[in-house]
């Protein structure tokens, strides 16, 4: 069917109005991930030209020890702070909806951390962790607990970031707050008639109303993990024994501190067949529990 | 029956009572690190370092304040940071709502599937194309300057033109469409029908670009080199591991880095967590 | 209403007008006889003292401007500097730390100074201490010079020390016996380590060669790591770990350990003993006046009786690329020459790498200075090996297996040697 000319003139005033974007999207994002391709093909220091030498960063990376550590450290970082993120998220959000008079404080209070720069955030925990000297190990001492090294043994390093990242919880539970808000009074009046308790009705109303929102968490999660980068390199710098040595912190050194570009690439392009291979297990999963209101 | 209200009275009572000790409970933790931040930074040095620790300083000393400030090149790094800021704000503000216009005001048939496209492309670490991004960069001789933070501001972030987009669902087609009949063009139409609309909107997207350029680390420690160009996200992280560890210091140089972001907080407050609502993630 | 959006319209106009002069700015200022110099020293007093450097060379020479630019972990973040250089935008000189020139030299990344100054080979030689001049030449070029240089020993607390009724260690088994004497415990907490081997300057380097181990066998271009004096002496590291338990020396490391300046843990007493370099007597100036300590050389197991010791420092490099080299050789021979030595010297109490500057400085006169002026003649050098950063991180990410009990010492450094044996035959071999 031939378009109509009020048809092309819409397409071209569209075309037009994202047209930045397009081209931000080829500049900034298109082009690098081929461009990453090629380098990740290439042995390249920053000067000179990139030469052509296959496959060899890929197999020098299945041999290299600290790659290993580095995708174990993110994968263990991933399988447990997601879900606790989750899971923390939405108990803020459903304490953030409890109905009462100054909620507003209450709600500035959880979600403020949230939008505090990652830098101050890592100066302040640096300081609460400290295990000798730290507020933390203090107030465990009161209860006559012996507390751990935190972030200065390789045993609790990762949990550390992972409860420390808590903080920042705020964040994700304002959005499930939001959605929360969102869920329609009437459904839960009808369970209230048919007789249903605060789980059935949290277990079969509230979660499935908000799923896409949980989705749309999820997802953004998983590829925060994978950026996960300020806090160690500030609070650990990947130690103790390489225990927060995570995979872009990984990434950052080959790149940066030992200029190798095109294994860096290679990194990249792996972490980048990750995270896709990731979303698309979650998209697909996500069909069996997700829940779209019609319309 | 008086019984009754009575019990009622007692039910309703112990529910506030226990709501609001959850609450509070709750609200602990988030608020003991900006406490123990802020105790530290008015102690004196061997304050910070007794066992067990000292919670309310004695004395209290202010002075931590100005020695933190004079310390570190403290103003040039503010300075540099408030650069940063004010043109990635100039820079979303200008493309931003100009691509949600195109993603919801104009009827085309591609436009959703777009909108979709840009809400993916959200989902890819930077990690991923930070390397031939330096390369590019490099290239082009902006490393050591704000040109790769900044520039990329001017093409869009897809997180605020979803924001916006969102918004501009919300106004009436008639409003457009009447313009159209009027035979203004669509830049008219979308700088003085619907611009002068979303200022609301626009503003909670220039704050949410402030905290992003205000809290970069990653960018600026990848592209800047001197010293003297750092923003205070960078600067700081230099100030501790060059100058010392006296902490009461470094948490006085820290409640000033986090004071600019409270402040923003409590003015913008409501907007914010409105701008949060608008964006549902409904469709 | 008219008028304000006019307004508003020449505000975006000149904000976005500002915004493009500020980028092309630094290229407009761009001038020829200038030399852009690079340093990563952005702590103080080297910083100062490098400012008054740089201004009496200016004074001196009216004909070349040096412009001296800090860019912190500019050594570290090579990557910036290599992606300058390809720019064009690249700095004329370099600070690099010295033991790393022969990997920047192989890499391409370095020119030599031949070109620039006739016969610098005889000349480094002749001027400047052996184990400095042999870090700049690699195949037979000169690289770069060396600046400044340091040496390692052991600082007591004579206070703790006269309070036990002990003497100063010279033995790997007299430092345990004092190590565990000073030890404080109080309440389950370490509040006081006699010894903790690896802190501060108590490197791989360090006790390898203390106990007299060899880390690169020259002739058969082989990497050496795993030689057992070296297993040796990480599996003793790791015995401190073991008699005072791993949690709480991990919980004390982890408090202290990187303090600084007043609360460095040898200036506020909550280590007894640490190996330092010479350097550290300013700090104990500047921090601790009123500690009373002691210096004597590194201990060594009782059958090794010569004194042992190491030796780095920085160098002045021309990168490729450089616009400026034929200024950037002539600021770098006066920089890395006597006048700037003692001035970095007295301002730092960093060591002259300089012959007539090592032998004739006021250091010599300072009391604690004594025992790093009689072991440096032993003092050794890192292997000049294109892989030298490598090798470092390798050996270092060892040395925290080991201590953190992830490895065994065995294993930890069978797994380095063979991580830089490869890249070393891979340079090699290009």
């Amino acid at each position: 069917m031939p378009l109509t000319s009020r048809q092309r003139k819409n397409i071209r005033t569209g075309l037009f109005f994202v047209s930045p974007w397009l081209i931000g999207f080829a500049l900034f994002l298109v082009y690098p991930i081929i461009a990453s391709l090629y380098y990740s093909m290439t042995r390249f220091v920053g000067i000179g030209s990139p030469k052509w030498i296959g496959f060899w960063n890929y197999s020098f990376l299945i041999k290299d020890e600290l790659f290993w550590t580095s995708l174990y450290n993110i994968m263990y970082y991933l399988v447990f702070a997601v879900p606790l993120g989750f899971a923390v998220g939405l108990g803020l959000a459903l304490i953030m909806n409890f109905k009462v008079k100054e909620k507003s404080i209450y709600r500035t209070i959880i979600y403020f951390p949230a939008i505090l720069p990652m830098f101050a955030s890592a100066f302040i925990w640096l300081w609460m962790f400290n295990p000798q000297l730290g507020i933390i190990n203090a107030l465990l001492g009161y209860v006559g607990i012996d507390g751990p090294g935190w972030i200065g043994s390789p045993t609790w390093s990762k949990p550390s970031f992972i409860l420390l990242v808590q903080w920042g919880a705020g964040g994700p539970a304002i959005i499930l707050l939001a959605a929360l808000q969102d869920v329609p009074r009437e459904l839960y009046e009808a369970a209230e008639l048919d007789g249903a308790g605060q789980w059935y009705k949290f277990r079969r109303i509230t979660l499935p109303s908000i799923s896409p929102v949980i989705l749309f968490h999820v997802i953004m999660a998983v590829s925060g993990a994978f950026q996960f980068f300020d806090l160690p390199y500030i609070m650990t710098e990947g130690g103790p024994a390489n225990s927060t040595l995570f995979y872009s912190l990984y990434l950052y050194r080959n790149a940066f501190q030992y200029s190798k570009m095109g294994y860096a690439s290679a990194m990249a392009w792996i972490l980048f067949m990750l995270n896709l291979g990731i979303a698309i297990i979650i998209f697909k999963t996500s069909l069996r529990w997700i829940y779209y209101r019609a319309g | 029956m008086k019984i009754l209200l009575n019990r009622k009275t007692a039910k309703f009572l112990k529910g506030q009572v226990v709501t609001r000790a959850i609450l509070v409970a709750v609200c602990i933790p988030f608020l003991l690190p900006f406490f123990w931040m802020l105790s530290t930074a008015l102690k004196n040095l061997p304050q910070t370092v007794t066992f067990p620790p000292v919670w309310i300083p004695d004395p209290i000393v202010w002075d931590n304040f100005r020695e933190a400030i004079q310390t570190i090149p403290f103003f040039t790094y503010f300075k540099n940071t408030a650069f940063y800021v004010v043109f990635s704000i100039v820079g979303t503000l200008i493309s931003c709502p100009f691509v949600a216009y195109g993603l919801s005001m104009v009827r085309w048939p591609a436009r959703d599937s777009l909108l979709l496209l840009i809400l993916a492309t959200m989902m890819i670490p930077f990690p991923v194309t930070m390397v031939p991004l330096f390369i590019i960069f490099g290239k082009l001789g902006w490393i050591n300057t704000y040109a790769p933070l900044i520039v990329p501001t001017f093409f869009g972030t897809p997180f605020f033109i979803f924001l916006l987009r969102q918004f501009f669902m919300t106004i009436p087609p008639a409003l457009p469409d009447a313009a159209r009949i009027d035979g203004a063009s669509e830049l008219t139409i979308f700088a003085r029908v619907i611009l002068p609309l979303c200022k609301p909107a626009l503003g909670v997207v220039a704050l949410f670009q402030f905290l992003a350029s205000w809290n970069n680390f990653m960018g600026p420690l990848i592209y800047l080199m001197e010293e003297s160009k750092y923003p205070l996200s960078l600067g700081l992280q230099d100030y501790r591991s060059t100058y010392f560890v006296e902490w009461n210091l470094f948490m006085a140089a820290s409640t000033i880095v986090v004071v600019p972001t409270v402040i923003i907080f409590f003015i913008f407050q409501r907007r914010l967590i409105e701008g949060i609502h608008l964006t549902g993630v409904k469709e | 209403m008219r008028s304000k959006s006019r307004t508003k319209r020449i505000m975006l106009l000149m904000s976005i007008a500002v915004f493009l002069v500020s980028f092309s700015l630094p290229a407009a200022f761009a001038q020829k006889s200038e030399v852009l110099f690079w340093t990563g020293h952005s702590g103080q007093p080297e910083r100062g003292v490098m400012d008054q450097m740089v201004a009496r060379f200016n004074e001196l020479f009216p004909e070349i401007n040096v412009k001296k630019v800090v860019v912190p972990g500019a050594e570290t973040e090579i990557a910036k500097l290599l992606t300058s250089l390809a720019a064009g935008v690249g700095p004329d000189a370099y600070h690099l730390d010295r033991f790393t020139v022969s990997q920047r030299a192989s890499a391409g990344i370095l020119q030599s100074l031949e070109g620039y100054v006739p016969g610098i080979r005889e000349w480094v030689e002749e001027t400047y201490l052996d184990f400095g001049w042999k870090e700049v030449v690699y195949q037979d070029k000169v690289w770069g010079l060396p600046f400044d240089t340091d040496v390692r020993a052991l600082y007591y607390r004579k206070d703790f020390f006269d309070e036990a009724g002990l003497s100063p260690p010279t033995t790997i088994a007299e430092t345990d016996a004092a190590a565990e004497k000073l030890t404080l415990k109080e309440a389950g907490k370490l509040q006081r380590m006699g010894f903790v081997p690896w802190w501060n300057q108590g490197w791989h380097y360090t006790w390898g060669w203390a106990f007299g181990g060899e880390f690169y066998n020259a002739d058969t271009q082989k990497i050496t790591a795993n030689d057992p004096r070296i297993v040796e002496s990480f599996a003793w590291q790791k015995s401190y770990l073991d008699k005072y338990g791993m949690k709480d020396v991990q919980a004390f490391s982890s408090s202290y350990e990187t303090q600084m300046e007043v609360l460095d843990p040898f200036v506020s007493g909550k280590v007894a003993m640490v190996i330092t370099g010479d350097w550290f007597i300013g700090n104990m100036r500047r921090f601790g006046p009123d500690v009373d300590y002691g210096i004597v050389p590194i201990p060594r197991p009782a059958e090794f009786k010569e004194p042992t010791s190491w030796s780095g420092g920085w160098s002045i490099v021309i990168p490729v690329g450089a616009k400026n080299a034929e200024a950037a050789a002539t600021f770098m021979k006066w920089y890395c020459g006597l006048e700037a030595n003692q001035m970095f010297a007295e301002g730092t109490f960093h060591l002259p790498v300089t012959r007539v500057g090592a032998a004739t400085t006021f250091l010599r006169e300072e009391p604690g200075y004594k025992v790093f002026i009689d072991v440096l003649p032993y003092s050794q050098c890192r292997p000049v090996i294109p892989v030298g950063g490598v090798y470092w991180d390798e050996l270092t990410a060892a040395r925290d297996y080991v201590i953190y009990g992830k490895k065994t010492a065995q294993k930890a450094l069978d797994d380095a040697t063979a991580k830089v044996q490869a890249e070393l035959d891979r340079v090699l071999s290009q």
